[in-house]
């Protein structure tokens, strides 16, 4: 087995749509980090996952999963990653059962009695029929199946979009259990940017094909802030410090990009801590860079 | 094999349904042909050369029409389409061959198990008239069994083809239309039966070739050669991967 430092490694993927193009991305996530991938519907996440597990072709750029190359060594990656996804891909007139039963002959390292116990503790029936699941059900019974084979990187795209809140946080605790051997990683695309402020590590953020910020999800949050002034006082900030300015009655509201450096710019102003929802939106317009 | 097992297990759970439509339409099939052939002969007797000629000829219509349906394909693609496993697969650690070999094993293995269950109309015919069809039985089984695979296979190449629904669609109305026409063109060269010595020596020919070892070895090749046929495009046509 490969001994690697990052789960994954996207380097220069390029991968181009009639109307879309996926440009230039590049960012890692080492071994034993939960990673959250954010940005707003049709961003990218779902396109970039699809290139990475080699479900859909880039046109140039290297990816590498468990430090083995996603095209060359794309069945042994397999073995050892698992998928989560926002649709449940198994058919309704299966059972939870059926579903290990199928599992076992793909994966080598499945485990029946771990799958068992995932379901005994989200109190999912073992011989109900799939199609008559809720759909949080429905999710964990995915998740219980992804967490079955002893899979080194999980790849969840939008899984935990539509559940309620009680089922999302079960989960989210489930994936820090997980994780804590340390050996294994998590990519986690989603839109609901509170979950990731709960239990993701680092943060990749990708806006119309483009990686605008990827790091340390502590880092990013910290660096930025949004700053509070009258509309005279906009005129005097540099435009370099500025990621873009939302206006209203009663002056402006500015995402700044050194939170620390802006304070010692702008004495006279109070800035305030962001949260990964506030770099969302003030990053997705930053091209307008005033905005209401 | 803990996988082709897997893979065979999934393939056969979704065509439950389908199988119970076979299992009755086989049981339908063989007692229409069974009390069809019993029924006038049994007070009466039958002569050794008309029973040989006769029977075969219409016992036969149980593995033409049996494999036919046995190895087609009984709504899994949909299935699996609209379910998104048809998509999902592609993260599994499964290839496209390894699937596509499941697939026709699991045709294989259904359809031997039908032949097998069907063969009881050899041993009631052979106990009741002494005319054992077993070889003709087997080699037809053969010959509509690829049949039925080349069908899928044809459909396969279509998908490949195809890029949306609409297309799909298109494809599929061209195909049964060349069909058809294919069908009738054949048919125009088929004689026409009548009670004439003529017409009894050729269908003798007919049923002596059915009977012979070379048109079962045939029947094997065929069915070996369309397996492969099969296994070659569902690799393919699973292999494709978004655009």
């Amino acid at each position: 087995m490969t001994a690697y430092q990052n789960s994954i490694e996207i380097n220069g993927v390029t991968k181009r749509y009639d109307g879309f193009m996926l440009d230039n991305i590049s960012f890692q996530i080492p071994k034993g980090c939960i990673m959250g991938f954010i940005g707003q519907n049709g961003a990218g996440k779902t396109t970039t996952i699809r290139s990475l597990l080699h479900i859909t072709n880039i046109d140039s750029g290297e990816i590498k999963l468990l430090g083995l190359d996603h095209i060359k060594d794309e069945y042994e990656i397999k073995k050892r990653i698992a998928v989560v996804f926002d649709e449940m891909p198994f058919h309704d007139s299966l059972n939870a059962k059926d579903m290990s039963l199928i599992f076992e002959g793909m994966y080598p390292d499945w485990d029946r009695n771990e799958f068992r116990s995932y379901l005994q503790r989200f109190q999912l029936p073992e011989k109900k029929k799939i199609g008559k699941f809720s759909k949080g059900m429905k999710m964990k019974l995915q998740i219980a199946c992804a967490l079955s084979h002893n899979a080194e990187l999980l790849v969840m795209d939008e899984a935990t979009t539509g559940l309620d809140p009680v089922v999302r946080d079960e989960i989210l605790h489930i994936f820090m259990e997980y994780l804590q051997n340390g050996e294994r990683s998590v990519l986690m695309s989603s839109h609901i940017t509170s979950d990731l402020e709960k239990i993701a590590d680092m943060v990749t953020f990708i806006d119309k094909g483009r990686i605008l910020l990827t790091g340390s999800k502590d880092e990013i949050v910290e660096s930025h802030g949004i700053l509070k002034c009258d509309k005279e006082k906009l005129a005097e900030l540099d435009p370099e410090d500025v990621v873009s300015i939302r206006t209203n009655n009663f002056g402006a509201e500015v995402m700044v990009n050194d939170r620390e450096d802006a304070a010692f710019k702008y004495r006279d102003c109070v800035i305030d801590p962001a949260t990964l929802d506030d770099i969302m939106l003030y990053y997705v317009h930053r091209d307008a860079k005033e905005w209401s | 094999m803990k996988l082709y097992k897997s893979l065979i297990y999934r393939e056969m759970k979704l065509s439950r349904a389908y199988y119970g439509f076979c299992i009755l339409f086989f049981a339908l099939l063989i007692t229409t042909v069974l009390v069809g052939l019993i029924l006038p002969n049994v007070d009466e007797g039958v002569a050794p050369g008309e029973a040989r000629l006769g029977f075969t000829l219409v016992s036969l219509v149980i593995p033409v029409l049996g494999a036919l349906f046995v190895t087609r394909d009984g709504g899994n693609y949909k299935k699996d389409v609209n379910s998104g496993w048809a998509r999902a697969v592609a993260a599994y650690p499964v290839t496209s061959k390894q699937r596509a070999l499941a697939e026709l094993l699991m045709r294989l293995i259904s359809s031997l198990v039908f032949m097998v269950l069907g063969s009881v109309v050899t041993i009631v015919i052979n106990a009741n008239f002494g005319v054992n069809i077993l070889l003709p039985y087997v080699s037809v089984w053969m010959l509509s069994g690829a049949v039925g695979l080349l069908i899928d296979a044809g459909l396969g190449v279509i998908v490949m083809l195809t890029r949306d629904k609409k297309q799909l669609k298109k494809y599929i109305v061209i195909a049964n239309v060349a069909m058809i026409a294919l069908l009738g063109t054949v048919a125009k060269y088929i004689p026409s039966f009548d009670e004439s010595i003529a017409t009894k020596k050729l269908l003798e020919r007919i049923v002596d070739t059915l009977y012979s070892g070379w048109f079962f070895l045939i029947c094997a090749a065929i069915l070996c050669a369309v397996s492969a046929l099969f296994l070659f495009v569902y690799a393919r046509s699973y292999e494709r991967r978004e655009a």
